[in-house]
């Protein structure tokens, strides 16, 4: 088998010692940023990539997927012990995470969580290392036409589950995202699009500073306004749960793992979703609902799995078509262009090693976050003891310099201060900010396909609907929207029996 | 109800701030040059995506528009954090506003005027030692503790300045602003 073969040989050169200390370092680091509330997955792999500019395009990929799945895994222990989710990704683990806590539980807590995002990120590698050559095969086949829809499609669903009670709001962030996108030099005239005769804006918005600006610059704003003193729980007890409790909840594990992995490779639809929903699954399932909320090992378990299996999944899509599954994600493509690896479907043709070598990274990645998460709880607590009126203004020197080191452009400097200011408003207003992301990313997608799909028909619509692919990628966008409609969601609830439980 | 009132407003607002914007995005695409002079089919325009687009959000800002009073029928499932905290709910705390418009300001200040006017190290320190100082100065407190204070944002200020020269100008060779 080939895909076996390379597996075995990026397993071989992912081990050596230097690979294994750039693994070690930077999940450390992400740990660290994901547990210091206000520093998101996307700020740190966004920050992270400025410093990998002069590192083999190989090592760049091991620091940067470190970084992602260390602060996914990093902002349990916040939500845990501090009752504040460290990044959007641990909102669902602070329902039971921090009644455990205070049960004088928190040990066993951290101890269950670190389980479940080792295990989750297990589950769901294997999930990539088996679809990605698949999907990368079959993508193959996707022309303009396919494209327009998958970009379509992905800003519908994106804005329809980030913004579950609103989805109008999603969409409305998801269309603001692509016509950001718009603003520059288009490809077929070399026009410039909206850019009032600057220079500056004729190059068009770079994703780095925008996401920095999004997610660092707004997520400090969102803090420093806060008013809580968090109280950190007193951590004592055993940390690894009994093999009985483990046995109990066996389940979860690969369910969540599914689950958090399918909501993954979802464009746009990240961790924090890929937490929820595992989270109210495994509640659905489970025979003891009434823990659920007051501090249920199985409802911690269920989240952190479900939110570190979302890692790996949303790393699939952008490895097999270059549409990213999260806002990191999306940042970690950015990275992977500019260190010269042009992800999509011609990924297994053109650096068919990739694939493995990402397997590779996350598998060192997840026995890292065992290990710090097994052994580093007390610098961990000291950690969170360093007051945010201390730490923001450093985070903030941190976004201005990543912002500005991408093109040496004082001008991306402006596009965080605005993205950041802007970000923090839609925030306030419930705008969710992963369509928009994903919206700057699959603008010139849908551009240069939709223009190149009717050059191809001479102006017929046809080929948009009757191609087989097209033709069911445009029916899911349009159910998606058809049921997001209010008025449709109230008729269908009126036409259901009413149900019991 | 006066809550879900105050949302439902605020929704309306943001509704109509997106139509218009639709509509000069619109506006915008239709005065950009089709090329057909050159030859260029309808579907070449550069204006044709843009153009499609702002039609979309225009669309979506109405839908808001007419949706907004409606709003707050939420289900039991909780599926989002987001739902905890009530829209708008920093900028209507005074407490809080104050330190979001301190925050801003003062970052906007650093990012957009300091950095190019003055070296990259002092503006960093001064930024740092400004914002930490800032917070938690509190007017009425003892001498030696402001001394204290002073002092501490001062040397994270300094500690910080020449951390983020040395990594990233002198060990990861990137260029600093």
């Amino acid at each position: 088998m080939d895909g076996l073969s390379m597996l075995g040989e990026a397993l071989i050169s992912g081990s050596t010692p230097i690979q294994l200390f750039h693994v070690g370092w930077s999940t450390l680091l992400g740990i660290f940023v994901g547990m210091l509330p206000g520093l998101t997955a996307t700020m740190g792999v966004a920050l992270l990539t400025t410093l990998t500019f002069h590192m083999e395009p190989q090592v760049a990929i091991v620091v940067l997927l470190s970084m992602y799945v260390g602060t996914i895994f990093g902002g349990s222990r916040s939500a845990i012990l501090l009752n504040i989710p460290g990044t959007p990704a641990s909102a669902a683990t602070t329902l039971d995470g921090f009644p455990l806590a205070q049960a004088k539980q928190a040990r066993e807590a951290l101890g269950m969580a670190t389980v479940g995002s080792f295990l989750g990120t297990l589950v769901s590698v294997v999930m990539l290392a088996v679809l990605a050559p698949v999907l990368a095969d079959y993508a193959l086949g996707f022309g303009a036409f396919e494209f327009f829809w998958l970009a379509v499609f992905g800003i519908v669903i994106s804005g329809r589950l980030t913004a579950l009670n609103d989805p109008i709001k999603g969409w409305i962030a998801g269309i603001l995202g692509l016509i950001i996108a718009m603003i520059g030099q288009e490809s077929l005239h070399a026009y410039p699009r909206f850019s009032f005769g600057s220079t500056d804006l004729s190059g068009g918005i770079n994703l780095i500073p925008a996401m920095v600006g999004a997610f660092g610059f707004a997520e400090i704003l969102h803090v420093m306004a806060g008013k809580h003193k968090a109280q950190i729980s007193d951590v004592s007890g055993r940390m690894l749960p009994p093999m009985s409790t483990i046995k109990k909840y066996w389940f979860t594990v690969p369910r969540s793992g599914v689950v958090g992995t399918i909501i993954g490779i979802v464009p746009g639809v990240g961790e924090d979703i890929g937490a929820w929903v595992s989270y109210a699954l495994a509640r659905r399932a489970s025979k003891e609902k009434e823990k659920y909320g007051k501090g249920s090992l199985e409802g911690l378990l269920a989240a952190e799995t479900g939110n570190s299996a979302a890692v790996p999944g949303a790393v699939l899509p952008v490895l097999t078509l270059a549409v990213p599954g999260s806002a990191p994600a999306a940042v970690l493509m950015a990275a992977m262009i500019i260190h010269g690896i042009r992800p999509g479907p011609m990924i297994m043709i053109e650096s068919p090693t990739v694939i493995y070598d990402v397997t590779v990274a996350l598998l060192l990645a997840a026995a890292a976050i065992l290990i710090f998460g097994l052994i580093l709880t007390k610098p961990m607590l000291r950690v969170l003891q360093v007051p945010k009126e201390r730490l923001h203004p450093i985070i903030f020197v941190l976004c201005t310099v990543g912002s500005f080191a991408i093109a040496s452009r004082p001008f991306d400097i402006l596009i965080m201060v605005v993205f950041g200011l802007g970000g923090f408003l839609l925030r306030q207003m419930k705008y969710p900010m992963a369509p928009i992301v994903l919206g700057l990313v699959l603008g010139s997608l849908l551009d240069q396909n939709m223009r190149r799909a009717l050059v191809l028909s001479d102006g017929s619509f046809e080929p948009f609907f009757t191609r087989p692919i097209s033709a069911v990628l445009m029916a899911v966008t349009v159910i998606t929207v058809v049921m997001g409609i209010p008025a449709v969601g109230r008729l269908f609830a009126r036409l259901k029996p009413t149900k019991s439980a | 109800m006066k809550k879900a009132f105050q949302n439902a407003s605020a929704d309306v607002i943001s509704g109509y701030v997106f139509t218009i914007l639709g509509f000069l995005v619109v506006l915008g695409s239709w005065a950009m040059p089709d090329f057909s002079e050159l030859g260029a089919s309808w579907y070449e325009a550069p204006g044709l995506t843009p153009g499609l687009l702002g039609a979309a959000l225009s669309v979506c800002g109405v839908l808001l528009v007419m949706r907004a009073p409606t709003v707050e029928e939420q289900g039991e499932d909780k599926l989002s954090s987001d739902q905890d905290e009530p829209m708008l709910e920093l900028l209507k705390d005074p407490k809080s506003r104050q330190r979001v418009y301190i925050t801003a300001s003062l970052c906007v200040f650093y990012a957009l005027v300091m950095v190019g006017l003055l070296p990259f190290w002092l503006a960093t320190a001064l930024f740092v030692f400004a914002f930490i100082f800032g917070f938690e100065y509190e007017p009425g407190c003892e001498r030696a503790l402001l001394y204290r204070r002073a002092m501490v944002a001062l040397i994270i200020a300094l500690a910080t300045s020449v951390a983020v020269t040395l990594v990233f100008q002198e060990l990861f060779l990137v260029r600093l602003p």
